[in-house]
């Protein structure tokens, strides 16, 4: 626990302890110190003197009177040390208890160095007491905490606000400022950042700058309305300031189905240094100081070709690979199709039984690149006619806004006889199949048997619909004993396409799949790939994994099953996996599990009642606070559910109120509908529910509000159970 | 000669690796066994013997206390990974530790060392160190040991059996010298066959508790405190003789007062900066009582609880002005600050030591480990307020549940008094509500009003303060629909929120997923709330389950039997009284009105193991009532 705690803050703060500091540097640090002070509190930034919030927010827990952002990248002249200097400035009024809880305690990292960059930090707070009393918090007053991780310092100060109240302003500065030893580097990258304007409070005025210096370039767009940045060039200083100054902004948190990058104001942003001889690469940086926010298709088209160069090894190595192992297959769609499933061995399984028994993950993500240019060279060397796509995953913006190298995401659309994607790269991912991130967006496409000279035309890639991503389940039961509320619930589900992932991972491992690759692949027995310290080593951790799996398995299903279900479980049991879903011939992942549950079977007087309805899993439940809607709803793909419920009763009894289960509900954006019958004695229940997009524009909202309440009043629905009355 | 010892090398180093082999093995097997008794764990000890031993400082005549522990750790499966913890603090010090693996080498491990936080307090000196260790097959060992010095007895108050693994062998040692005078209390210890074997050691006594086979320190939800059912030894370290003379610790009651005492007597409250203040709050008021409670309502809702608990000053108060300049303190700090406040506006106002309900002792045994908090009392008029100013949203007129029934040591000078808090009476729980339902064209529908009092207002109160104010609405809903749909109940709250006067809601519900016509018959249910349904409680808990507090429920719903039906069914009455549970849940039928009426009344916060069969009886019972429906027929 401690240690994640640690690693957490080292990440987040990149922070080394400072061991003993000169007289000099204390009387640097003081003086630095007061700079900073002075240019957050003495700026003369009149927002910030503000001390009144707007009449509509005053029911709020807190108002954001004013936000700044400042950020610095500056190269030192002659010097390989690269400056990096962020600033923030809040001035917030805090309105009830929660808030004041919320900004009462501070914590301010301790400056140091870590990976051979320094960092400072500074901080400042005073309060602004409803009478225009200011009264600045010492720093002095802040404790300092001792943190060490394997002999390295990462300390903290701490300060607890005094003398805070409710309605007063809190008024704070936070500064970090980065040394960084480039140490003959030509290239440095700084993380790419994307965020909103709108906060958890309101906000009165937000702003954002930058000062771009010498060699520095910046990537930076604007989206959703947040306005854009305006420069104002300083020549003297060789200093370039982008400015955006937003107001007004509501607060926003927890809203179902949102793509916050798309439906939200929001800025990102990328700061790179390049020396000259780096510059020159083809990347999308553009000129130094000069803000970038479009890519022509000449720079992606160049910058392509630049990657694609340096996965040429890999290509040649699964080329040869392909060529030795499928010189007979002629037809070009087999191979592109044995190819990616080869790959998808090569990358994904090879190593997934050594992970899973020693603890690792076998699902770790490899990114969509590496398979995407390895299979486009192997293609290209075996003529088959493809594209290789390029877009962007929609939660993060659409390619039009494209700035950043690494938001591309890459695919490939092979065009035989019957054109085909193999957009999806994972354990069990199958040909055929695309990532529902880029499903229905705009994206770039060139010619996967060039080799340079691209020229990326725009097309949209296709979205799958609610027939291709189906869930089906069937239930059924017995009621031998009316008596006993304990019912045992057979179920067998199957799942096609997207919804599947999460099943395969949950409910299988590399055992339930290692057959169907093992000798096709040639993969070697019992770890012999492995040297004999290690493969000894895992012979032994896969007999425990081994020992405990039934039981790990059973415990996951019941999580799920309690998950999915809104009733209680008492056991989960029998799992058996019929069909993995891992090829494209058979792409349905069917599997058996038993479930006994109880609170479904109630007595009322000589009758008993069934909540049949709750035996379709848990449908989502809209609050009312939720049906006023701004945001267009954001979902992961169009989806359907079409389930089965078979409950057989005993013979001398009847059902009763099986027509309150036929609902039916269908509109532009999906629909539930419910059929019941009685088939002999066996209540019979089908439902269908379908999302028919994986987007609908706001308006929409209440249409769709319309089957998701018609599917959630099914589950609360119930019958009667009787004695058949004898005529 | 050469070739001679490279054989004899060779031999030696084969029959080195047949011991290693058979070692390893041993602990393969051996993991395999403990499995069986501990069948959830991946990691357990072996063996774990702690060693405390009593010594007086030469050269301050000070005793102290080392502490030797030497833990055998094993894996029960593969790829363990633990976290060994080793606490210091100012009065400790970590002297030395190792860690080894099977083959007697250094084992690799990755180590934080420093502050840590400690529940909720903001800062203090409690420190750790915690070594990572990884053990990627089942059967690895890690011998593990450390040195550790106390160097002031009174902080090594306790010592627990559990430890956070499971154990197969564990042994604590105290070796106490016959000049110094310690007592150990066994706590808890009935129901574990805990063996005491007493021996005479060269300069004294040795004390060793051994045990074979105990599960880890448990970890589920609503346990109790610890010290109320978990073995620990109690540490009494009373006094010393030193150089011919007896020397004092804590041997009595006294001694701990004074102690405190000590610390008191070192405030520096400056009370010239709260006076404008108090007068502020007091001002025209001339009842003393209302005057007490403007103070006491204004530090529990001015003071936040931020705590600093470094050294001393987790014993003693900060000032009082101080406390009122920042807005915030700990328990001691605001008890000071409002004890000023008090005497500020011509009250007798004193310093009082509780510990509160997670401690089961009184101040019988002179101990730290007696207290935990600290409150205030009031002398006035022959009247005692007992004030607790960090339980937000507390009457004055009540006591939280934390306090109850504890015992308090209230400053007096040199001496003290030692009271007792009174126990709330039950009816002060109450959560009450009366509904009325209506079937009309279809609709079934119900309005009502709820009222809560004591401790389920103040919790309510303080949840509903922590919220936004635009998700205040959806809290009360939930309140209200208990097991019910939220979204099918409005909630107003006319009279406000005010610690003093019950909570007052009126509510509306749409109930019609409570009812169900199947053919002329109406089958329906004026139970939505279903109180305890899922509290069931596994049979594999082994700890006592706790409410956190007392409970009393009622509710009274009356329904009018519609015109054209007549009642068929209905639920058998339920009525349990077993001592500490009663359950009263029945339906009155008068003419063509029904009644329901529930009454649940739940005395004690905690049900104890030997009472899980018949709690679980009782939820079966509930729940049989609760799915029970009263069936209307169509009259023909």
């Amino acid at each position: 626990m401690i240690r994640s705690s640690s690693r957490q803050f080292i990440d987040r703060s990149l922070v080394l302890a400072i061991f003993l500091l000169g007289i000099f540097d204390v009387v640097f640090a003081n003086s630095r110190a007061n700079e900073v002070r002075q240019m957050m509190w003495d700026n003369g930034d009149p927002d910030f003197n503000v001390t009144e919030i707007p009449e509509k927010w005053q029911n709020k827990s807190a108002v954001i009177i004013a936000q700044s952002n400042h950020m610095e990248y500056r190269k030192e002249l002659l010097v390989a040390v690269l400056y990096y200097n962020s600033y923030r400035h809040d001035r917030i009024m805090l309105l009830d208890q929660r808030a004041l809880e919320d900004y009462a305690q501070m914590y301010i990292p301790e400056d140091g160095t870590y990976n051979g960059v320094q960092y400072k930090f500074y901080a400042g707070y005073k309060i602004i007491k409803p009478d225009g009393r200011e009264i600045e918090v010492p720093m002095s007053s802040a404790v300092r905490e001792e943190r060490e991780v394997d002999k390295k310092g990462y300390n903290q100060k701490k300060l607890a606000i005094p003398n805070l109240e409710v309605g007063d302003i809190l008024d704070f500065y936070n500064g970090e400022e980065q040394t960084i030893n480039l140490s003959g580097k030509k290239y440095f990258s700084f993380e790419p950042v994307i965020f909103q304007l709108n906060r958890e409070y309101p906000v009165v005025k937000r702003k954002i700058s930058f000062d771009v210096l010498r060699r520095c370039f910046i990537n930076m767009k604007t989206l959703n309305g947040a306005p854009n940045f305006k420069l104002t060039e300083d020549a003297k200083r060789e200093r370039n300031r982008y400015f955006l100054e937003s107001a007004d902004l509501e607060s926003v948190k927890d809203i179902k189905w949102l793509f916050e990058n798309r439906a939200l104001p929001t800025v990102k942003f990328k700061v790179t240094y390049a020396a000259s001889s780096a510059a020159r690469l083809p990347t999308f940086i553009g000129a130094p100081g000069v803000l970038k926010s479009t890519v022509s298709t000449k720079e992606l088209s160049d910058f392509l070709e630049y990657i694609l160069k340096s996965n040429i090894l890999e290509g040649k190595y699964f080329t040869g690979y392909m060529k030795k192992h499928f010189k007979h297959e002629k037809n070009k769609e087999k191979l592109a199709r044995e190819a990616f499933y080869a790959y998808r061995n090569r990358s994904y399984i090879r190593n997934a039984e050594g992970l899973t028994v020693s603890g690792g993950n076998p699902y770790s993500n490899q990114g969509t690149f590496a398979p995407a240019a390895t299979l486009s060279y192997y293609f290209r060397t075996a003529k088959i006619p493809h594209e290789l796509i390029i877009g962007i995953p929609r939660q993060i913006s659409s390619i039009d806004n494209l700035i950043l190298e690494n938001e591309l995401t890459f695919l490939i659309k092979v065009n035989t006889s019957k054109p085909f994607y193999l957009g999806l790269f994972n354990s069990h991912s199958v040909s055929g199949e695309m990532d529902e991130d880029v499903q229905g967006t705009s994206a770039f496409s060139i010619n996967g048997l060039l080799t340079g000279k691209f020229s990326p035309k725009k097309v949209t890639l296709p979205a799958t619909s609610h027939e291709q991503n189906v869930t089906k389940m069937l239930v059924k039961s017995v009621l031998n004993d009316l008596n006993d509320d304990k019912l045992t619930l057979e179920i067998s589900k199957e799942v096609k396409g997207a919804n599947r992932m999460y099943y395969q991972h949950v409910l299988m491992d590399i055992y339930d799949y290692l057959h169907e690759e093992k000798d096709k692949y040639k993969m070697l027995d019992n770890f012999e790939s492995y040297d004999r310290n290690r493969r000894n080593r895992l012979e032994k951790q896969k007999e425990d994994y081994l020992s405990d799996r039934d039981k790990s398995f059973s415990e996951r299903l019941k999580l799920i099953s309690e998950s999915d279900f809104d009733f209680e479980i008492d056991k989960a049991s029998d799992l058996k996996i019929h069909q993995t879903g891992r090829h494209h011939d058979k792409p349905e992942f069917k599997a058996s599990f038993v479930l006994t549950a109880t609170g479904l079977l109630k007595r009322a007087g000589p009758n008993h009642i069934l909540d049949v309805g709750k035996l379709i899993e848990g449908q989502l439940e809209i609050h009312k606070e939720e049906r006023e809607r701004v945001y267009d709803i954001y979902m992961p793909f169009a989806r359907s559910y079409e389930y089965r419920i078979e409950v057989e009763i005993p013979q001398d009894h009847e059902v009763q109120g099986i027509e309150k289960l036929n609902i039916h509900v269908e509109n532009e954006t999906g629909g539930f509908i419910s059929k019941s019958s009685m088939e002999g004695n066996t209540l019979v229940v089908d439902t269908y529910k379908y999302y028919k997009s994986n987007f609908e524009k706001n308006e929409n909202w209440s249409k769709m509000c319309e089957f998701l309440d018609a599917a959630y009043l099914f589950t609360q629905q119930n019958v009667l159970i009787r004695k058949r009355m004898i005529n | 000669m050469t070739e001679r010892i490279i054989i004899s090398v060779l031999i030696l180093s084969m029959a080195g690796t047949g011991i290693a082999q058979r070692s390893a093995d041993d602990a393969v097997e051996k993991a395999r066994e403990l499995r069986k008794h501990f069948e959830n764990s991946t990691i357990a000890l072996t063996e774990s013997v702690s060693t405390y031993r009593f010594l007086i400082e030469p050269k301050n005549g000070l005793v102290k206390v080392e502490n030797q522990e030497k833990k055998q750790y094993i894996s029960l499966r593969a790829n363990a990974e633990y976290i060994i913890r080793n606490y210091y603090d100012e009065s400790s010090a970590i002297d030395s530790y190792q860690l080894l693996n099977s083959k007697g080498r250094n084992h690799t491990h990755s180590k934080y060392c420093g502050h840590y936080q400690m529940d909720n307090i903001f800062h203090s000196d409690a420190r750790l160190c915690a070594y990572s260790v990884k053990m990627p097959l089942a059967g690895e060992r890690i011998d593990y040991s450390t040195i550790k010095t106390y160097n002031d007895p009174k902080y090594l108050t306790k010592i627990f059996i559990h430890e956070n693994v499971p154990i197969e062998k564990r042994r604590v040692t105290f070796e106490i010298p016959d000049n110094i005078n310690v007592e150990l209390l066994e706590m808890n210890f009935s129901g574990y066959d805990i063996k005491k074997i007493e021996e005479k050691t060269s300069t004294g006594k040795s004390y060793v508790y051994e045990i074979d086979l105990i599960d880890e320190i448990p970890t589920e939800q609503n346990i109790p405190g610890y010290l109320h059912f978990m073995p620990h030894i109690l540490v009494l370290t009373r006094s010393y003789q030193h150089n011919g003379t007896t020397i004092n610790l804590i041997s009595s009651t006294d001694d701990l007062y004074q102690w405190y005492f000590s610390l008191t007597r070192k405030l520096v409250n400056e009370p010239g900066k709260l006076v404008e203040k108090v007068q502020e709050l007091v001002v025209g008021i001339s009842d003393d009582e209302e005057k007490i409670k403007r103070i006491y309502y204004w530090v529990q809702d001015n003071i936040k609880y931020i705590a600093f608990m470094e050294g001393l000053a987790g014993f003693k108060p900060e000032d009082a002005h101080k406390v009122f300049y920042n807005r915030y303190g700990d328990c001691k700090g605001m008890a000071n600050l409002m004890k000023e406040m008090l005497i500020i506006a011509g009250f007798d106002a004193r310093l009082t030591w509780i510990g509160t309900n997670i401690i089961p002792y009184t101040y019988d045994i002179p101990s730290l480990a007696v207290d935990n908090h600290m409150i205030v009392t009031v002398f006035q008029d022959k009247k005692k307020y007992i004030l607790d100013p960090t339980e937000k949203y507390q009457s004055m007129h009540g006591y939280a549940e934390r306090i109850q029934g504890r015992e308090i040591l209230i400053e007096n000078g040199e001496s003290y008094i030692r009271e007792k808090v009174p126990e709330e009476p039950l009816n002060k729980y109450l959560e009450e509500k009366n509904i009325t339902y209506t079937l009309a064209d279809n609709a079934f529908n119900m309005e009502g009003t709820a009222n809560y009092n004591g401790e389920p207002l103040k919790v309510l109160l303080s949840r509903i303060k922590s919220l936004a104010e635009d998700k205040i609405d959806l809290f009360l809903r939930n309140i209200i629909s208990g097991s019910g749909n939220s979204n099918n109940f409005t909630v107003q709250n006319k009279l406000g929120f005010d610690r003093d006067k019950p909570l007052k809601l009126e509510f509306q519900g749409k109930m019609n997923n409570q009812l169900n016509t199947f053919g002329n018959d109406i089958y329906l249910s004026m139970e939505y709330e279903k109180d305890f349904k899922d509290l069931k409680i596994e049979d594999k808990r082994k700890v006592p389950f706790d409410f956190g507090r007392k409970i009393y429920r009622t509710t009274v719903a009356e329904f009018n039997i519609p015109n054209g039906y007549k009642l068929q069914h209905a639920p058998q009455p339920l009525l349990i009284n077993d001592g500490d549970y009663q359950f009263e849940l029945r339906y009155e039928i008068k003419e063509n009105q029904i009644k329901y009426i529930k009454e649940i009344k739940i005395s004690k916060t905690t049900i104890p193991v030997s009472e899980f069969e018949k709690w679980n009886n009782i939820i079966n019972q509930l729940n049989n009532f609760y799915n029970d429906q009263i069936i209307l027929q169509a009259v023909h």
